[in-house]
C-alpha cells in the first residue's frame, strides 16, 4: 500500500488512526502491530512470513547475545542469517547474471520477488542486534515490541532507517498529545504535496527525456531530464519521509530527519550529512567505525570510505549502475578528505563554485543511477555536453515543460532550499491560522492530483 | 444532554442506514430509483410533426430504445428524480390536429424495466386545468394514462411534479424498524464513553485553531468512502468500472485459495467508485486548463487552431519505432508477399492502403516544440512497396496538399479520424489504383453526392458509447458537452444519391453492402478508417463486406467464404508494425 494511494489515505488511515485513538492505551501497541502487518500483508501477503522470520531470528539472536558468553558468534551468525535473505531474495539474480557472464556459465536464474522493504527491515533488525552486542540497549523481551520497531508502518516500507536505540524507550511508552497529532498532520500534509504535485509531476518530465532515444532529444532537453530527475528523486524520497515522520508524530512516535536540504550542499561529504541521514548514520555507526573509521591512516580511512561507499551503492539496488554510483560518491568523498577543502569558509564565489561542484557531480551520479545500463549512462552524459549529433528533428524543451511543469520547477527548486522553510518560521501569521488553511489547501490538491490519477480512459487500440 | 443527543443521533444514522432492512416489497429500490418516464402518444401524427417549443424539468430521452425512429408516433421524456417533488413543463406544437396521450411511469432502461419502480407523480395541469393534484404513483405495468386533444399550431402546455416514490406505512416492518432502533440505543449507548473519550484524548489541550484543523483534515480523509459508486460502468473513460474482488479465489486445481492480489484489485475497486470521483476529475481539468499553456494530458494534447492530437500517434516521429520497422522490414516485406502470393491465387486484387495519421498531416498544427517530418517513414514506406510488390497506397503528400488548398477540414477537430471530405482524398488515390486493374468500375464524382455541414462527428460503431462526446475529448478529461462541441467546425457531408444500395450488418464488426448496378466484390478490413471509406467504396462496387479488425491478421476463412475480387486492407501508419501479423497460412 502507497501513501499516496486512494486506499491508504481514505480508508486505512481514518480507519487506523480512529482504532488507535479509540482502544485503551494498553491496546495501542497491537493495533499498531495489526495495523502494520495489514499494510505490508495488502502488497505482500506471501512475504509476511519472511518478515516475521527475519524478527524472530533477531529476536532469538539478541537473546543470545545477551545471556551467552559466545556474544561475538551469536552476532555474527544473526548478521549472516540477516545478510543471507538479502543476499538471496535481492542479490541472488544479479550474481548468478554476473557469474554467467564472467565464466560463460548457463546457471539459471531463480524465480524471485523481492519482497517489499526488505532493504530496510533488514537493516532495522541489524541495528537493533548491534545495539544490544553494544549493550547499548537490553535485549527486548517482549517479542510483540520487537515486532512494531521493525515492522511499524510508517517505515517500514521506505525508511527512515530507524535505529532501535531511537525508539526503543517510545515503544514502551510515549505519549500521544494533539501538538503531535497536529504537527504529524502537517509533516504528512507536506510529504504528500512533495510526492504527488512536485516527484510526480517533474518525474514524468524525467521518465520521458530518459526514455527518447538520444538522437531524437537536444542538449537542453537532456540537462532537463537531469535536472528533473534529480528534482523527483529528491522529493519522492523526502516527501515519503516527511509522511513516515508526520505518521509517527500522529501516533506519538518522534523518529530521526532522515534530509537536511542535501541540494544546498558545498561537498559531496556534506551531501551525505544531508541526504537520507538515516542510512548514512547506519552505515557510519555499523560499518564505518567498526572496519577502522578514520583513525588509522589515511589510506585505510580512505579503503574504509569506498568499501563503504560500494556497500550504500549496492544497497540501493543489485545493478552495476548502483555499485558505480556509490563509488563515484565514494571517490570524490574520499578526493575531498585528501584535499580537505574548507567549505566553512566565506566568500561569494568561492562557495558558489564548491556549491556548482557538489550539485554537478551529484547530478552525474544521478545519470548513473537513473539510467537503464552503464552505457546508457555515459551516453547520457555524451549527450549532455553535445557529443552525439540529433539525426532527427528534436523534441522542444516546450514539448515537455508547460505551465504546471514550469511551476514545478519553480516550486522544487525554492523547497529545496531552507528558503521556504524560513520564509514559514518568519511570518508570525502564517504559523497560526494561515498555515493551517494553506495545509488544507494543500492536502485537497494532492488529494485532487491522487484522485485525477484514477482517471483511466479507455484507450481503444491498433486504431 | 450529551448522552441523550449521542444516542438520538446513533438511532437516526441506524434507521437511515439500514432502511433496507425495514422497507418491504419495492421499497427500497423505489427510495434509490433516481428515473422516471413520461410517454406522449399521437394518434393521428408522428414525432416529426410535433415540436417540443419549450421543455423545463425533463428531457428528451435519447439513448433507449424508444421513440426514436423519425417515423415513430411518439415522444418519450426522461426525469431525474430526487427525494423532493421537481417541476417539469412541456410545451408542444403540433402540424396536425391530433387525439394524444401521455403516460406516466418509471424507469425503462432494460436492467429496471421489469422491475416494480414506483415513481411518484403530483399537480398534473394541462394547459393550465388541473387534472390530477394529489399523489399518484406509477410504474411500467401499472401507469398513470390520460387522453386530450391536440389542435394544429395550437400550443398545449402540460406541467407535473415528480419524486421518487416514497415508501408509506404499509411498506414498513415495524417489528424490524423497532429492533434496528432498539439495537442502536443499546450499542450508542455502550459506544457513549470510549467515543467522548476519544475525542478527549486526541483533542485535550490543543487550540481551537488546531482543533479545527484537525477536525477538517479527518472529515476529509473520510468523504471518499462516505458513498461508492455502483454503476457497472464509466460513460466517460468508456470502460467497465473495477468490480470488488473476492479475498478467496478458486485456484487452478479448483480448490479455494487466498486471493494473492486482492488489495491490489481492491485498490482498482476503491479508485473506480469513491465518492465524487468524477466531479474531483473535472476539477482537476478545470486546473489544468488555468495552468497549461495549452492543454494537455498523458493521452492528448490541443495544438494549434484547436486541433486535438494523440500522444500515442506521435509515434510516427519517433525514432524508436522507425528503427523497430527498419529492423523488421524482413519480415514485413515476407507476409506481404506471401499475402500477395495467396490473393494471386484466388485470382484477388489486393490493395494496402496505410492511412496517414492526423498528426503526421497536420503536423504544422501540433503545436510549438513539436517535430514536423516523417521522412524516415515515407522512405520505409517507398522500400516496403519496391521490395513486396505489392501495392501499398500511402496517399500522405496528396492529403497534406488537400490540407493546404482547401478551407474545408480534411480530419475532425476533436476525433482523430478523417472527414467525409477529407476521406474522399484518400479514396481518389486507392481508386486510381483500383481502376487500373478494373477499367470499367464507375468512379464516382461529387454530383454524385448530396453534400452537406454538421459539427457532429460521424461515429462509428465502435464510438457509440461516447454518446456526443469524442473519444479525443475523453482522453482529454472533458466531460461537457459544450466543451467537447465548442472544438469543432461545420464538417463536411458525403450522402450518396444512389439509395439502392443495401445494407445488412452481419455483426457488430461486419456489414455487408450490396449496389446492384455494380459488377465486381470488394473485402474491405481494417481500423476504423474502414467506417469512412464505406461512405464511398460501396457505390463504385456490387457488394462490399466491410470488417472493421484491430488487430487485422487475416482470417483466411472469412476472406474466401465470399471470395471477392479485391481485398483492401486498411491500417493506420501507426500501427504499421502490425503488417507482420497480417497474414498466417
Amino acid at each position: 500500500m502507497l501513501f499516496s494511494s486512494m486506499t491508504f489515505l481514505f480508508l486505512f488511515l481514518p480507519v487506523v488512526c480512529a482504532a488507535y485513538y479509540l482502544s485503551p492505551k494498553r491496546f495501542r501497541n497491537d493495533v499498531l502491530l495489526f495495523a502494520s502487518i495489514f499494510f505490508y500483508a495488502w502488497g505482500e501477503p506471501r512475504y509476511v512470513s519472511i518478515m516475521l522470520l527475519v524478527i524472530f531470528i533477531n529476536y532469538f539472536g539478541a537473546l543470545f547475545i545477551e545471556k551467552t558468553n559466545r556474544k561475538k558468534l551469536f552476532l555474527i551468525l544473526t548478521i549472516v542469517l540477516n545478510l543471507s535473505f538479502l543476499a538471496y531474495f535481492k542479490y541472488m539474480n544479479f550474481f548468478i547474471e554476473n557469474i554467467n557472464r564472467l565464466f560463460h556459465a548457463n546457471i539459471d536464474f531463480l524465480y524471485v520477488i523481492m519482497p517489499i522493504g526488505i532493504s530496510f527491515y533488514t537493516f532495522q533488525a541489524m541495528s537493533y542486534v548491534c545495539d544490544v552486542y553494544a549493550k547499548t540497549v537490553p535485549a527486548q523481551k517482549n517479542v510483540y515490541n520487537l515486532m512494531l520497531y521493525i515492522v511499524l508502518f510508517p517505515q517500514l516500507i521506505a525508511g527512515p532507517i530507524v535505529k532501535y536505540h531511537d525508539i526503543a524507550d517510545q515503544i514502551a511508552s510515549r505519549n500521544e498529545n494533539i501538538d503531535k497529532v497536529y504537527r504529524g498532520v502537517l509533516r504528512f500534509i507536506g510529504g504528500l504535496a512533495k510526492k504527488v504535485l512536485l516527484a510526480n509531476t517533474l518525474g514524468a518530465v524525467a521518465d520521458e527525456i530518459f526514455a527518447s532515444d538520444l538522437q531524437y532529444i537536444s542538449v537542453s532537453l537532456a540537462w532537463i531530464g537531469a535536472v528533473a530527475y534529480a528534482f523527483q528523486i529528491y522529493f519522492d524520497f523526502s516527501g515519503y519521509s516527511d509522511m513516515a515522520i508526520g505518521l509517527c508524530l500522529i501516533f506519538g512516535f518522534n523518529i530521526p530527519e532522515n534530509f537536511n536540504y542535501p541540494y544546498i550542499s558545498k561537498s559531496v561529504t556534506e551531501f551525505w550529512r544531508r541526504w537520507h541521514i538515516s542510512l548514512s548514520t547506519w552505515f557510519k555507526q555499523y560499518l564505518y567505525i567498526p572496519l577502522g573509521g578514520n583513525r588509522i591512516s589515511k589510506f585505510r580511512t580512505a579503503v574504509n570510505l569506498m568499501i563503504v561507499f560500494f556497500v550504500t551503492g549496492f544497497w540501493h539496488g543489485a545493478s552495476w549502475n548502483f555499485i558505480v554510483w556509490g563509488l563515484w560518491h565514494g571517490f570524490f568523498v574520499v578526493m575531498e578528505k585528501l584535499i580537505a577543502p574548507d567549505t566553512q569558509k566565506k566568500g561569494i564565489i568561492r562557495n558558489g563554485l564548491l556549491h556548482c561542484y557538489a550539485l554537478l557531480t551529484v547530478l552525474f551520479g544521478w545519470i548513473i543511477f537513473r539510467a537503464e545500463t552503464l552505457p546508457r549512462a555515459w551516453e547520457y552524459i555524451r549527450k549532455m555536453f553535445g557529443f552525439i549529433p540529433n539525426r532527427y528533428e528534436a523534441l522542444d524543451l516546450l514539448y515537455y515543460v508547460d505551465g504546471q511543469e514550469l511551476l514545478t520547477f519553480v516550486f522544487a527548486i525554492l523547497l529545496s532550499t531552507p528558503l521556504a522553510k524560513g520564509f514559514f518560521n518568519a511570518s508570525g501569521k502564517l504559523k497560526s491560522a494561515g498555515i493551517q488553511v494553506f495545509a488544507l489547501l494543500l492536502f485537497l490538491l494532492s488529494s485532487v492530483m491522487i484522485a485525477a490519477g484514477t482517471y483511466n480512459p479507455f484507450i481503444y487500440f491498433r486504431f | 444532554m450529551r448522552r441523550f443527543v449521542f444516542i438520538l443521533s446513533g438511532i437516526l444514522i441506524a434507521v437511515v442506514s439500514s432502511y433496507k432492512f425495514y422497507l418491504r416489497d419495492n421499497a427500497p429500490q423505489s427510495l434509490e430509483n433516481k428515473h422516471g418516464s413520461v410517454f406522449l402518444y399521437f394518434s393521428d401524427a408522428s414525432r416529426k410533426d410535433v415540436r417540443v417549443s419549450d421543455l423545463h424539468g425533463a428531457r428528451r430521452e435519447e439513448k433507449l430504445d424508444y421513440c426514436l425512429s423519425p417515423g415513430s408516433n411518439c415522444l418519450l421524456f426522461s426525469l431525474d428524480t430526487e427525494l423532493s417533488f421537481k417541476k417539469a413543463e412541456i410545451r408542444l406544437l403540433s402540424d396536425k390536429d391530433t387525439e394524444a396521450e401521455i403516460i406516466f411511469t418509471g424507469p425503462l432502461s432494460e436492467r429496471l424495466k421489469e422491475k416494480r419502480i414506483e415513481v411518484d407523480f403530483k399537480n398534473f395541469y394541462l394547459d393550465g386545468e388541473p387534472v390530477f393534484q394529489k399523489t399518484q404513483s406509477s410504474w411500467r405495468r401499472y401507469q398513470i394514462i390520460y387522453g386530450f386533444k391536440i389542435e394544429k399550431e395550437k400550443p398545449v402546455s402540460i406541467s407535473f411534479e415528480y419524486r421518487r416514490h416514497i415508501p408509506d406505512y404499509e411498506n414498513i416492518s415495524w417489528l424490524v424498524l423497532l429492533t434496528v432502533i432498539l439495537l442502536a440505543g443499546v450499542i450508542f449507548d455502550r459506544l457513549e464513553k470510549p467515543f467522548f473519550g476519544f475525542f478527549y484524548r486526541l483533542y485535550g489541550k490543543g487550540t481551537v485553531g488546531q482543533k479545527i484543523f484537525l477536525t477538517l483534515f479527518f472529515l476529509i480523509l473520510c468523504v471518499p468512502a462516505v458513498r461508492l459508486d455502483h454503476r457497472e460502468e464509466s460513460v466517460f473513460e468508456n470502460r467497465k468500472l473495477a468490480k470488488k474482488p473476492s479475498l478467496v479465489v478458486k485456484t487452478k486445481r479448483g480448490d479455494n485459495g487466498l486471493a494473492l492480489e486482492y488489495g491490489k484489485y481492491f485498490d482498482y475497486w476503491f479508485s473506480d467508485r469513491f465518492f465524487g470521483r468524477l466531479e474531483v476529475i473535472s476539477f482537476y481539468h478545470a486546473l489544468q486548463k488555468s495552468l497549461r499553456f495549452r492543454l494537455k494530458t498523458r493521452t492528448a494534447f490541443v495544438g494549434r487552431d484547436n486541433d486535438i492530437f494523440q500522444i500515442r500517434d506521435l509515434k510516427v516521429f519517433d525514432p524508436a519505432f522507425l528503427k523497430q520497422l527498419e529492423r523488421e522490414s524482413e519480415k514485413y516485406i515476407n507476409v506481404l508477399q506471401k499475402l500477395k502470393k495467396w490473393t494471386d491465387q484466388k485470382n484477388m486484387k489486393l490493395y494496402v492502403v496505410l492511412v496517414p495519421v492526423k498528426e503526421s498531416i497536420l503536423y504544422d498544427r501540433l503545436g510549438k516544440g513539436m517535430p514536423a517530418q516523417t521522412a524516415a517513414f515515407d522512405q520505409w514506406v517507398g522500400e516496403i512497396k519496391e521490395a513486396s510488390g505489392v501495392n501499398i497506397i500511402y496517399p500522405k503528400k496528396e492529403i497534406r496538399q488537400a490540407v493546404l488548398n482547401n478551407r474545408d477540414l480534411i480530419f475532425f477537430k476533436q476525433d482523430h479520424h478523417y472527414t467525409d471530405f477529407g476521406m474522399t482524398f484518400l479514396i481518389r488515390e486507392l481508386m486510381k489504383q483500383i481502376t487500373h486493374d478494373f477499367p470499367d468500375i464507375p468512379v464516382l464524382s461529387e454530383k454524385d453526392f448530396s453534400v452537406t455541414y454538421d459539427h457532429r462527428i460521424r461515429h462509428g460503431a465502435s464510438l457509440s458509447k461516447w454518446q456526443t462526446l469524442s473519444h479525443l475529448c475523453t482522453l482529454l478529461m472533458i466531460f461537457d458537452k459544450e466543451e467537447c462541441r465548442s472544438y469543432a467546425k461545420p464538417y463536411r457531408y458525403y450522402r450518396n444519391k444512389n439509395q439502392n444500395v443495401e445494407i445488412d450488418v452481419i455483426n457488430n464488426k461486419t456489414t455487408t453492402y450490396f449496389n446492384p448496378e455494380g459488377k465486381y466484390s470488394l473485402y474491405l478490413l481494417g481500423t476504423s478508417h474502414t467506417n469512412q471509406m464505406s461512405v464511398f467504396l460501396p457505390f463504385s462496387f456490387k457488394q462490399v463486406i466491410k470488417e472493421v479488425k484491430a488487430d487485422t491478421n487475416i482470417t483466411l476463412k472469412n476472406v474466401s467464404r465470399y471470395n471477392p475480387d479485391a481485398l483492401i486492407v486498411v491500417l493506420q501508419t501507426t500501427v504499421a508494425d502490425r503488417l507482420k501479423d497480417l497474414f498466417k497460412e
